[in-house]
């Protein structure tokens, strides 16, 4: 009989469904976790929904129409970076650092030292960095650009956004931003008051508007 | 419903495989590296392609992957499957594509849908491959990996260069993106069967 102590609480376990399906899991998480679906009719309702994905993708792949293989293509490509390895000698120096990269790394920290020692001026402009409120990508419409507490589940933090009207649509980021789509129209005033609101939550540790205007 | 354990003597066996055609193609072998991409060829195309659609674009992108691994062949540490480092390659150029894209796109064109890009030129029937046009990159990517190449929650957290809580987390709201997006197509989610 399983020790259930090793079982993944429920949570824990509807994350990792996904990879059951596959078979990815270790032998050790698929032991942990099939003891858990064996007693959880809600995992075994989403396993068929795993499966009923699972299916698809695999007609989906069955069926790619995929453009003829063309070898010749790529050797001519791989002849093509040789010789101009062979023909640009910097370029052979070039390859022979990139390809000793611990040698590449120390001359690069020597010149990073000499420079710093040397060139300590301020920047006149205004360094470029990346900001919440970039709007790359996104259609027109209202977002909000969110960070949440880190120890939230993924249901939890869903939960918050459906109970704010709003749709994530991307997220999270490496750095765990979230960019969450506003469902209904809202004025300026009902911008701000939305990203108040979710300020006010405790367990929200950004909001950022972002909004993404009609063209002329 | 569960793959048998084999699926992962299969997956090493496989790998093996690979890494004994990787050690020729470090020591120059063409005919290695020929058959390297005969086998990653449809694999990668369409995994590139569910990102880019321009089908002349995502060739172009997954000879540009190839050309990395041969030139970086010798960089690979055999601390991950091979695949794992060649759809990382994939992904990282799939990014880059896909940021050349954006900056050619009309500026003016603010309607533009963040998942469709320039250049569609490819329509889909399956219900799912339909779906996933309508999930952002880091969704999309996620779902395509898993369910279409079926990496595990780790492995894909190593080609997205990401920790793994984040591949599990996109997962959850992936699938109910996809949800959602299934209840507008009127497809079936597959819980009522």
């Amino acid at each position: 009989m399983m020790d259930t102590q090793t079982e993944f609480t429920h949570e824990e376990a509807v994350v990792l469904l996904p990879w059951l399906m596959n078979g990815s899991l270790s032998r050790d998480e698929q032991q942990r976790l099939s003891g858990h679906v064996e007693s959880c009719i809600q995992c075994r309702r989403e396993m068929r929904e795993h499966d009923h994905i699972q299916a698809a993708a695999g007609k989906d792949a069955a069926a790619a129409v995929v453009p003829k293989l063309n070898v010749g293509r790529m050797m001519q490509r791989i002849e093509m970076f040789e010789e101009r390895c062979a023909a640009e000698p910097w370029r052979r120096v070039f390859e022979f650092f990139r390809r000793r990269i611990y040698l590449a790394t120390a001359a690069a920290a020597i010149t990073v030292v000499a420079l710093l020692t040397v060139v300590l001026q301020p920047q006149p402009q205004e360094p470029q960095f990346t900001t919440l409120t970039q709007t790359e990508g996104l259609a027109t419409g209202n977002y909000v650009r969110t960070v949440f507490n880190p120890d939230l589940s993924a249901a939890q933090i869903s939960q918050i956004v459906a109970e704010t009207g709003l749709d994530i649509v991307s997220g999270p980021s490496i750095r765990g931003v979230y960019t969450l789509r506003v469902q209904r129209e809202l004025s300026t005033a009902g911008m701000d008051e939305l990203v108040r609101s979710l300020r006010e939550r405790r367990q929200v540790l950004f909001a950022e508007p972002v909004i993404v205007g009609a063209p002329p | 419903m569960l793959k048998p354990d084999g699926n992962q003597v299969d997956r090493q066996e496989a790998n093996s495989e690979e890494l004994a055609l990787l050690a020729k193609v470090r020591l120059g072998d063409r005919k290695a590296f020929s058959e390297l991409y005969a086998d990653y060829h449809r694999r990668l195309y369409t995994f590139i392609q569910r990102f880019l659609n321009d089908a002349a674009i995502a060739e172009e992108v997954l000879d540009d992957v190839m050309l990395v691994v041969w030139r970086d062949c010798r960089k690979f540490r055999g601390d991950s499957r091979l695949s794992t480092w060649i759809f990382g390659i994939a992904f990282r150029k799939v990014q880059n594509a896909l940021r050349k894209e954006q900056r050619y796109q009309d500026p003016l064109n603010r309607t533009a849908d963040p998942v469709m890009l320039a250049g569609n030129n490819v329509t889909y029937d399956n219900w799912l491959a339909k779906a996933l046009q309508r999930l952002s990159v880091e969704h999309r990517q996620v779902i395509v990996l898993t369910y279409y190449d079926g990496f595990s929650y780790k492995e894909i957290a190593r080609i997205a260069n990401c920790p793994v809580n984040t591949v599990k987390t996109r997962m959850f709201h992936a699938r109910r993106n996809l949800k959602s997006v299934l209840q507008e197509l009127g497809e079936p989610c597959g819980s009522s069967r």
